[in-house]
This record gives structure tokens, sequence and C-alpha cells, in this order.
């Protein structure tokens, strides 16, 4: 999948995704041309099933994304708060993991 | 150097959103220049925002009409007070302008501090985002364009103050969403300024500025909004000739 930022590798890690690559590699700062284009390159190769982001991330690098490559964005609380769902540490990780089958099933 | 940078799916839609943009920037701008007014843009592009930061603490959708909607009556409200302003203090209507951009930026931080959504709405609209756009995402930009442009010069509002505060914030709001608030900036004032007032050759000097700012993006991997900035400005510097036909009050 691809990240809005690199901060998703715990997550990827414990359950077993792929980051491919990530739309804002500093974040905050507005990517390049040449890294969109060498990321939809990327991508060509080694498809993404979705696009994931934080909640406090901007949506709309997603909604690019998703336009472009046909994969759902998924909007993932991150912490605690930042998600209706995730009122507590068990929500986090419950309300993450639905949101991810939601869109993977 | 890369070639490979350079994809049209990705420059083509920034292009075209950048030359809307300049289509209303640069009358308004000639506009703004005239009146002395350099920063109203920076106020208004912050009360919109500020709009928008009210918008989401009131839970409604970012992206969604009632958001754009807070966001205009924002601007028209901060125009309006501007404009009445103008009437009553002119000699400090540039200092009430700064005020107001300083005073809308805090006002703005104030309500984020209690919603963790905001915060990096305000940050995009700073930021710019002119490469996240999309064809479909082009369509509202589109519209306000040729409504401002009719406006503008079809119902010849350009000719009363309060049509141009109207129309500005109009303009502003929408614009900010997609190159950002320094390119707004840039696209406002460094073509007219360059090209003294006359229309065609400051289209000519903004559209260079955008071209060659994406092109500098992709060929050299810089960030896209502030290689543009840049661009408008070498361009207008190289090209133009600050012309005194601009007639100050």
């Amino acid at each position: 999948m691809v990240a809005h930022h690199k901060n998703l590798n715990y997550l990827a890690d414990w359950l077993g995704l792929t980051v491919v690559g990530e739309l804002e590699p500093k974040p905050g700062m507005e990517p390049t041309a040449s890294h969109l284009a060498g990321l939809l390159d990327v991508l060509k190769a080694t498809p993404a099933r979705m696009v994931l982001r934080a909640a406090y991330e901007p949506p709309k690098a997603s909604e690019w994304l998703t336009s472009r490559a046909s994969i759902p964005a998924v909007e993932l609380p991150y912490t605690v708060g930042g998600s209706a769902g995730a009122k507590d540490l068990f929500g986090l990780f419950d309300d993450t993991l639905n949101r991810l089958l939601q869109a993977a099933p | 150097m890369t070639l490979d940078g350079l994809q049209p799916t990705i420059l083509l839609p920034a292009l075209v959103a950048g030359l809307l943009v300049l289509a209303t920037h640069i009358p308004l701008g000639r506009e703004v220049l005239r009146r002395g007014i350099i920063f109203i843009d920076l106020a208004i592009a912050q009360i919109a925002g500020l709009g928008i930061v009210i918008a989401s603490a009131l839970g409604f959708e970012v992206g969604g009409w009632r958001a754009q909607v807070s966001a205009v009556i924002a601007a028209l409200t901060g125009a309006l007070c501007l404009r009445w302003m103008e009437k009553k203090t002119p000699e400090h209507l540039e200092a009430v302008i700064g005020v107001s951009f300083v005073a809308a930026a805090c006002a703005a931080i104030v309500v984020m501090s209690h919603d963790p959504h905001a915060g990096e709405h305000l940050q995009e609209l700073l930021v710019g985002q002119i490469l996240w756009t999309t064809w479909a995402g082009l369509l509202p930009l589109a519209l306000v364009t040729a409504g401002v442009l009719a406006g503008w010069f079809g119902l010849n509002l350009k000719a009363s103050p309060l049509g141009f505060y109207l129309l500005f914030a109009l303009t502003i709001t929408a614009s900010v969403q997609v190159v950002g608030v320094y390119l707004v900036f840039a696209s406002l004032i460094v073509p007219a300024l360059a090209a003294g007032g006359r229309l065609i050759r400051a289209g000519a000097i903004g559209s260079a500025g955008y071209v060659l700012g994406l092109l500098a993006s992709g060929l050299f991997d810089l960030p896209a909004g502030a290689a543009i900035v840049l661009a408008l400005v070498g361009v207008a510097t190289l090209g133009g000739k600050a012309a005194p036909k601009i007639e100050h009050r």
C-alpha cells in the first residue's frame, strides 16, 4: 500500500503489509513533480491495494492517488482520539483493523 | 536532471489550474496594485482559512459543501469589513489589512487548539497543493473563474469598490485551496506588477512562470508551488518592465 507519509512502519511491520511508496516524503512540504512521477511508475510495477493516511493528515493527496490509481483511500485514527471509534487503546486497534478490512475484504 | 520526472498526467492538470488562477488574478491584481492594498490577499486567504477551520470545529466535513460555504461567508464578511474600513479610514487601510491577517491567523489557531483535524487544513493553505489537482477537481475552480470574469468584465463590477471586494473574496477563497497562499499572492501581484498593468503581457509572464516552474519541479526535483513562485519572479524580472502606467491614488 501507499502511505501519505512514512509514519506507519510499525503498523505495516505488525500486519505484514508492504509500503511501496509515500505521497509526501517531507511532512508538511509539498512533493515535487518528479517524486510523484516516480511514485506512479513504482505503482505500475508493484500495484498497491490502498492508500493510507493518519487522521491528522490532509485528504487531498490521497484523493489524487485514488482518482489516478483507482485504489481506495483509508484514513486511520493513528492515536487515541483520532476517530470516534478510537476512544481508548483497544478502540484504536479495533477501529484501525476495521477500516483496513473494510477497504480490502 | 531527469526527464522521467516530467509526466503530463501530473503536470497538465496543475498547469490548467494555474492558468485558471491567472485568468482572474491578473485583472484583480492590477486593481489591487492600483489601490495600493497589496496584502489584502493574504488577509482574505487567512480569513477564508478561518472559515474552514470553524466549519471543521463545528463538525462539518472539510471538503464538503458546508465548509466551502463557511469559507466563502468568512471571506465575504472580511471583504465587506475591509471595504467599510476603506471608507472610514483610508489612510490606515493597509495597517488594518495587516492586523486582519494576523488576527485571523491567531483566531484559527485558537479554534484549532480544540480540534485535532483542523490544523492540517490551515497548513495546506500556506504550503500549497497544486500537484494534487485532478481534472474533476478543476471544475469548481473553472466555474468560479468563469463567474468572476463574467462579473468583472461583463457586468463591469470592477467599476464599483464593493464589486471588487466581493469578487475578490470569492476568487481568493477558491484559488487558495487549489494553489496555496504564496502562489495566490505571486499570481496576483507579480505578473501585473511586471507588465505595468498591461493584461496580455501579464498573462504571458504569468503563463511562462507556471510552465517553467512546473518543468523545474519535474526536472530538478523541486517542490512545485515554491518553484512556480520563483519562476514567476524570475520571468517577471527578466521580461517585464514596471512601466509607470499604474496610477496610484
